[in-house]
């Protein structure tokens, strides 16, 4: 059985970097154009070439999206990239509009098409015409519960991928342009100005605003279940996220997404890796749809307030190795005597205790409580760049 | 150019009639989403007898489509095709699916809500899928209308009157957020105010529909889309007094039939707008 996929969102080419270097097996990019996430940094056609380069050496896979629905004026250019994308050594890209399915397959049929969640399929009938059309795999819409995905799972032989993590919509996926009609944003071209999120009156002042907020999505505690849906991918959300949020999102589902495969899922596994990744987000989430409802405890109703994460401490930039100590840029605050936790790629992860803490003039401090300060800490093993501090949990 | 009505009375559809409208959309129920009516098509097989043989009817089956509602759909679409209805406007896609299994010959008409905003897609559905009827998105300029319609073949049915559907999700969010305050909700549909703008929601069985504030109006526009080509308008008479209703089928048909009228729509509602037929959209902001 060939193992599952886990794929990370990447904004740019660092994060892709992180993300791969913390456990993903494939990542999904924007280009600057043809993509929802339009203010992004997104990728350049060279940075796509070297995203592809970088992940093609770890026997890793890139897929851009082209998920935007064209209007008249998008259709000019979309040829020569498509052409592009496919020169660059890009896996597949991700489409919800469906006319690309016939010019990839005419201009760039190297490759793979994947339908977006925008489509909001939620069936199996839908899912098997769109793969008698050329769509090579599915994603399918939030919408689904467990059982439901386990229905259309054993109904087809199309790949599908299941959204794992992060943010969701409050309407289908596809089918809302509350951004369009509140902000002139659109949300089918990569403008969606997040109106779900904004507080509201319903039909006049209240107590408590009216939210139609949703918490995020966490599934960690179903990966078992998840794996044995018989599904090839699953997704993590978060183009706009930081290096923190991919670096921790994606080594805990590395572990445990490895622990199932090596017969070592034990609930010491699944409530460590729980633990660290509701801590990482700003948001409280839950299973969704996935448990089979969803109700008022899977809506937020914060009036728009989402404290920001105080977990990551500090940024590993470089290594002295001399003086066992790692050069690092601050990013919350820490101070002598704090037990923290080092973690980088390939699952390295320790817990060590601060004894020292020294500023770029040499003197020794007794906290780091200056944004981006760049300190000298000692480490207790070797680290690199793309290593990162965090509160021990 | 046909006029094509989504009526609140299905009982009195004479009266629509005697305004001049050429055709109906009626929700199916357990199947429609924000539906202006809804019918079953028992209810379908009598309305049509009583029809004038001209009179086109059409039927809107938008819900997003799960496994546990196939079954039904299947049985519902081999009735209507029994029935020879005159199209079936469809979101999900499963219904081309079955479309193709059974072999239907009734008209499948794309209305994707805001998929349909390029003349590539439409063609792609006239000449890949056999869809050769769509209902254009409402967030498209005057402009990309008359791009789209000289650049397709496919017949065209434009929203030119009423609120608009502008968003749907599966939570009941009304329900949930009655229970987080602890409070009770006594009626489906309510306003939504944020700072100055105002729009309306709706919970219902499938979900909950969010609604335009503003009533979509068209009337001014109509001539040019005629000598574009776009084949039929719809007006939804959704949250509309049928009094006044039927005054705009009138104002509508006259203008079609370069007739004065003697209603102007401005006077007779308020609350009026283009929507985004000279406002176009951004979606880069740095």
């Amino acid at each position: 059985m060939e193992k599952i996929e886990l794929l990370s969102p990447a904004g740019d080419l660092e994060k892709l970097k992180i993300a791969f270097l913390y456990g993903a097996d494939a990542c999904y990019i924007g280009g600057y154009d043809y993509s929802l996430r339009a203010n992004a940094n997104n990728f350049s056609i060279e940075e796509i070439k070297e995203a592809c380069l970088f992940a093609h050496n770890l026997n890793k896979k890139i897929y851009v999206v082209c998920n935007i629905l064209f209007h008249n004026e998008n259709l000019e250019g979309i040829d020569s990239y498509l052409k592009e994308l496919e020169n660059c050594g890009v896996d597949a890209v991700i489409l919800s509009d469906l006319f690309l399915i016939e010019k990839i397959k005419k201009i760039a049929p190297k490759l793979k098409i994947f339908l977006s969640t925008q489509a909001s399929v939620t069936n199996t009938l839908s899912v098997n015409y769109y793969k008698s059309l050329g769509v090579d795999r599915v994603v399918l819409a939030r919408e689904l519960t467990k059982e439901e995905i386990k229905e259309i799972s054993s109904n087809t032989t199309c790949e599908l991928e299941v959204f794992l993590h992060g943010a969701m919509c409050t309407c289908f996926s596809g089918r809302c342009v509350l951004s369009n009609y509140f902000t002139n944003r659109d949300s089918n071209r990569g403008g969606c100005a997040q109106v779900c999120r904004f507080s509201f009156d319903l039909d006049k002042k209240r107590k408590k605003s009216f939210s139609i907020a949703t918490k995020d999505l966490n599934l960690a505690y179903y990966i078992k279940d998840l794996i044995e849906l018989n599904i090839t991918s699953l997704k993590v959300e978060g183009r706009m996220r930081s290096n923190y949020y991919l670096a921790t999102v994606n080594s805990c589902y590395r572990n445990l997404i490895d622990a199932y495969y090596n017969n070592n899922l034990t609930d010491e596994v699944i409530e460590k890796n729980i633990n660290i990744l509701q801590r990482v987000a700003n948001r409280e989430s839950t299973s969704q749809f996935f448990k089979g409802y969803v109700n008022h405890k899977d809506q937020y109703y914060t009036g728009g307030f989402e404290p920001s994460n105080q977990d990551f401490l500090a940024q590993v930039l470089s290594y002295d190795k001399e003086n066992h100590m790692a050069v690092v840029e601050q990013r919350n605050y820490f101070k002598v005597g704090d037990c923290v936790n080092l973690f980088g790629p390939n699952n390295v992860e320790v817990n060590f205790t601060i004894e020292k803490i020294i500023d770029s003039d040499g003197n020794n401090k007794d906290i780091a409580n200056h944004p981006k300060e760049v300190l000298k800490i000692n480490v207790p093993i070797e680290v690199s760049k793309d290593f990162m501090i965090r509160i021990k949990v | 150019m046909k006029i094509v009505i989504k009526p609140k009375n299905i009982y009195q559809l004479n009266k629509y009639l005697e305004m001049k409208a050429d055709a109906f959309i009626f929700g199916i129920k357990d199947f429609s989403i924000n539906a202006t009516s809804v019918v079953n098509v028992k209810t379908l097989v009598h309305l049509k007898k009583k029809l004038p043989k001209t009179t086109e009817i059409f039927v809107s089956i938008d819900k997003n489509i799960f496994n546990k509602d196939l079954k039904k759909l299947k049985k519902i679409l081999i009735e209507l095709e029994k029935i020879k209805i005159d199209g079936i406007l469809f979101y999900d896609i499963s219904l081309l699916n079955l479309r193709d299994n059974l072999e239907l010959k009734t008209p499948f008409i794309w209305n994707q809500n805001f998929f349909v905003v390029n003349y590539e897609t439409i063609n792609y559905y006239k000449n890949t899928l056999n869809v050769d009827s769509c209902v254009l998105s409402n967030e498209i300029t005057k402009e990309e209308i008359k791009e789209i319609s000289s650049n397709t073949n496919s017949n065209l049915f434009i929203n030119a009157f009423g609120y608009q559907l502008i968003a749907y999700s599966k939570r009941k969010l009304i329900t949930s957020y009655f229970k987080s305050i602890k409070g009770v909700n006594l009626k489906h549909e309510h306003i939504l105010k944020h700072k100055n703008s105002m729009y309306m929601i709706r919970e219902e069985k499938n979900g909950t529909a969010f609604i335009s504030g503003k009533i979509l109006n068209y009337l001014n526009e109509i001539k040019d889309f005629k000598k574009y080509g776009v084949n039929y308008i719809i007006l939804d008479e959704n949250n509309i007094p049928n009094k006044i209703f039927l005054k705009v089928i009138k104002c509508f048909s006259n203008n079609l039939e370069n007739k004065k009228s003697h209603d102007k729509i401005e006077f007779l509602l308020d609350n009026l707008s283009t929507g985004f037929l000279y406002n176009k959209t951004i979606y880069k902001v740095k």
